[in-house]
């Protein structure tokens, strides 16, 4: 089983620092999610892991083997990147024909079978000019070349991103589909959540440059709850306990506890109980009140 | 290796041909075009244009060398990299599709002047080793260039940019002047002087000035970010 590491990842721009000392194992035949906000440094670290930019300080290796400038480890590797306007991304530049025909030229893997049947599922206009496609087409793009990559490790970023509710729903499919047929490892950064929530094994949480946490989706959906009622029950309900993303409105009081192991919710008291969905979760735990917190 | 040999020439070649193509029908227009206007031409027309010919096609193929090769590093470098590929075997890459852009023009010229023997023919093959190193000269330049502008973004944009401006405006007058004053006999007349010598050291020049600058090439863009 391949493993994909980033060890004390750090990345600056000039005096600006992105990532702080990121580490993060990556692990062959799950689908991550990677949720963070808007500048979380979820691209940089992307970018990093797939070697397409450097770290300032850190390694990447995969299985051991550092990944920068190594060609036997890249070709394990895809990094889909979002199409940026002219100017960002030269690939914008480019005919989807074009664009294609470079990945199929250099991606070892390349499956012109399946390449040739995701252009036909989503009505890709091969003689288009990427920039002058849809946002949701521009998209596209990147997940063919994702999923024809076959990649071993293979990174998507933002690839909902423009898509309508249909197209999203036909990407999720499919990505389950090759999943379960190939076992690849697919690293899906994504601000649509509420979708997504039931494609992922595991989530990456990055928060401010850096990894909040990684744990599996189940596991962490399990042991979060959403505590409301009036404010002096509820204070006295999560005493002791992590809490994120308090919320007051008079007299009443809503919050949302972590659980670590061992703890549970005091009985006695008169709260609500609810488990609330990745999505919010990933607010209680990025928002501007999220900071964490042990109950006094 | 093989691999990677084959990927590159497969993407690499289809660049090479491309440039070949545009050199030999914007020579083609230009032989035409400079043609209407000289009596030599008009009384025989093969028997000079024949070995006219790889001499513009030397001029052309420089600018378009200039042209493709600055646009194909700024598009493809990046997308290159995006596709999992090492900056290394990027820069390899360009820097040989330049070098097999002039190797091409080389061997065309070299063989329509062997295979049309005459006095022009002979004059050309004298300066062979000349204009292959000025191509070459031309190709370090533009590694140069691409390089400044990944390496530096805008500002190199803008320093290439004027660097060019400045270049096409030096050709130009040096082009207008040549014409005002014979191109074809003045230029032959003015070359037939430079003896085989200084020729070969041009070459050495062009060729060790065009590793040199792939040199650089590499050595700068070693830590390119793709964005």
């Amino acid at each position: 089983m391949s493993k994909l590491a980033g060890k004390g990842l750090v990345k600056r721009y000039g005096t600006k620092e992105v990532l702080h000392g990121v580490s993060l194992e990556l692990e062959s035949g799950k689908i991550y999610g990677l949720i963070g906000r808007n500048g979380a440094g979820k691209t940089t670290l992307l970018s990093i892991l797939t070697a397409q930019n450097p770290a300032t300080e850190g390694t990447v290796t995969l299985d051991g083997a550092p990944v920068w400038e190594n060609p036997e480890a890249l070709r394990h590797l895809c990094f889909a990147r979002e199409m940026l306007p002219l100017g960002g991304n030269t690939a914008s530049a480019l005919k989807v024909k074009e664009y294609l025909r470079i990945a199929s030229t250099f991606l070892p893997g390349w499956d012109q079978e399946m390449a040739d049947h995701l252009i036909k599922l989503f009505g890709m206009e091969m003689k288009q000019q990427i920039s002058k496609l849809s946002r949701g087409m521009q998209s596209m793009v990147t997940i063919i070349v994702a999923l024809a990559s076959k990649a071993e490790f293979t990174f998507l970023d933002e690839p909902a991103a423009g898509l309508d509710v249909v197209a999203r729903e036909q990407f999720y499919r499919i990505l389950m589909e090759e999943f379960s047929r190939t076992g690849r490892t697919f690293v899906v950064s994504t601000h649509i959540i509420e979708e997504a929530a039931d494609v992922f094994e595991e989530v990456i949480l990055v928060d401010q440059g850096k990894v909040l946490l990684k744990e599996e989706t189940q596991s962490l959906l399990e042991r979060s709850f959403h505590i409301s009622g009036h404010k002096e029950q509820v204070q006295a309900a999560t005493k002791g306990l992590e809490r994120y993303h308090m919320e007051q409105m008079g007299r009443s009081m809503g919050v949302t506890v972590l659980l670590n192991p061992g703890q549970s919710i005091p009985e006695g008291y008169e709260v609500n109980l609810q488990k609330p969905s990745l999505q919010k979760l990933f607010i209680a735990l990025t928002g501007e009140e999220g900071k964490s917190e042990e109950g006094e | 290796m093989m691999r990677v040999l084959k990927r590159n020439v497969i993407f690499w070649g289809k660049n090479v041909l491309l440039n070949l193509g545009y050199s030999l029908v914007g020579t083609l227009l230009l032989i035409i075009f400079i043609g209407t206007g000289n009596n030599r031409m008009h009384q025989n027309f093969l028997s000079f244009m024949v070995p006219m010919f790889p001499y513009y096609l030397f001029m052309v193929g420089f600018f378009v060398n200039t042209i493709m090769g600055q646009s194909n590093f700024r598009v493809y470098f990046r997308v290159l990299l995006s596709m999992g590929i090492t900056r290394r075997e990027a820069t390899a890459g360009f820097l040989g599709s330049l070098a097999a852009s002039n190797l091409g023009i080389m061997l065309l010229a070299w063989l329509i002047w062997a295979l049309v023997p005459g006095e022009l023919s002979g004059k050309g093959l004298q300066m062979f080793s000349l204009l292959s190193g000025v191509l070459f000269v031309t190709a370090g330049v533009i590694a140069i260039c691409g390089t400044v502008v990944m390496r530096w973004g805008k500002i190199g944009s803008i320093v290439t940019g004027i660097f060019y401006m400045v270049l096409g405006g030096g050709w130009g007058f040096l082009l207008s002047y040549a014409i005002e004053k014979g191109l074809n006999e003045g230029f032959l007349i003015w070359t037939a002087d430079i003896s085989q010598n200084i020729c070969r050291r041009v070459l050495a020049v062009g060729l060790g000035g065009f590793l040199l600058c792939g040199v650089f090439a590499a050595y700068t863009l070693r830590k390119t970010e793709v964005r």
